[in-house]
């Protein structure tokens, strides 16, 4: 199926920069503390909400693929995680903000001529909802892994998502060669 | 682990395509007659599009189509697509002899175009595209390109055979296919559509 809330849940396996950001800015949350989860998790709704609603009703157009700049973010994030100094709260908003944002702009169903808006709403629906789920497993799952062996397994997995990043960057560039 | 990790995300960067408009694309089958006046001059073409099976399933997913309601379900699909296709002006760039030849897109097509469901439940949409002003095409050449300009639809003709001339032009004209080299690549399929060239004399 193509549309509908399933695939537009299941749409982001299909979507490597939407998967590595959402789980290195899961990461960062998780090892930054439960303590930023409520409003880091209310600006990352608010700020994908926004960033769909603008990126499907063809008001506002970024002029660049918003994939790399999706993978920037997740490198940065990655390195920030492996670095694991404590952050400013400012900082994590503004990282939440921009990269959910980007995530929304970039969440546009195939628009098939004819399809039925109906369809569109809930294969939307769905991407929101699998991106916020996403976010809150990769956000348990720093936590959980910062609290034991000093937190060495949250860096480690920072590391892996930063190598990935790293490497899906580097095929879309040679794609776009 | 680490390798298997990257690997698997290589392979979902690299197949992508689904809900999200990342590399989707989609095959129509085009099929074309020029339509002409008393005069013999051009007044329009008209169309058959192919939709592939997977496009014409997505469209009908979870639409009534109950044996009271099929008609109408698919009638209101046939006019969403074509509402929607009048924006990209039916994807199709016509030129008589390199001048653009403007097509009427809102008024008559709306009214002329039909969708059906085939044996193979593949979307049928049948079209006339009106020109403004009805075109001479002796001694002219009418070339024309087919492209979404999304990237994402496939407008293909299978051959020459596909374009069909009636009346005089079939004895005073010669279709032309001109199809850019094969790519495996969807994203270059899309960016470089075939030319259709009839040369009358």
């Amino acid at each position: 199926m193509l549309y509908g809330f399933t695939p537009g849940l299941l749409g982001l396996l299909q979507m490597p920069a939407h998967l590595i950001v959402l789980v290195a800015c899961g990461l960062l949350l998780g090892q930054q503390g439960a303590m930023h989860w409520r409003w880091a998790i209310t600006v990352f709704v608010v700020s994908l909400l926004t960033g769909i609603g603008l990126g499907n009703g063809g008001w506002f157009v970024l002029p660049w693929n918003n994939e790399l700049p999706l993978l920037v973010i997740a490198i940065s994030v990655g390195l920030l995680v492996i670095v694991a100094y404590p952050l400013p709260r400012w900082l994590i908003a503004v990282v939440v903000l921009v990269a959910a944002f980007l995530l929304g702009m970039d969440t546009v169903p195939v628009m098939l001529p004819g399809i039925s808006p109906r369809k569109l709403y809930w294969t939307l629906a769905g991407a929101a909802a699998g991106s916020f789920l996403l976010l809150l497993l990769a956000s348990l799952l720093g936590w959980l892994l910062h609290k034991i062996w000093e937190g060495i397994g949250v860096r480690v997995l920072a590391s892996w998502v930063t190598a990935s990043a790293v490497l899906t960057l580097a095929l879309h560039m040679v794609q776009k060669s | 682990m680490k390798r298997l990790l990257l690997a698997g995300l290589l392979a979902l960067s690299l197949g992508s395509s689904g809900a999200f408009a990342h590399g989707f694309h989609y095959q129509v089958v085009v099929n074309t007659g020029l339509v002409t006046d008393a005069q013999g001059h051009l007044t329009g073409l008209q169309m058959r599009w192919i939709h592939d099976p997977a496009i014409s399933k997505a469209m009908f997913d979870d639409e009534d189509m109950s044996p009271e309601h099929r008609d109408q379900t698919i009638k209101d699909i046939g006019d969403r697509l074509v509402h929607d296709l009048q924006r990209y002006g039916y994807f199709t760039q016509l030129k008589l002899d390199g001048q653009e030849l403007k097509t009427l897109l809102k008024t008559l097509v709306a009214s002329t175009h039909t969708l059906v469901l085939d044996g193979k439940q593949q979307m049928v949409l049948d079209f006339l595209l009106p020109l403004q002003s009805a075109a001479d095409l002796s001694g002219k050449t009418l070339t024309w390109t087919m492209q979404d300009p999304e990237g994402m639809g496939i407008l293909k003709y299978p051959s020459s055979n596909q374009v069909s001339l009636t009346g005089a032009e079939a004895t005073n004209c010669k279709v032309q296919l001109s199809t850019p080299p094969a790519s495996s690549n969807p994203d270059e399929q899309a960016q470089n559509p075939q030319t259709v060239t009839v040369n009358c004399t």
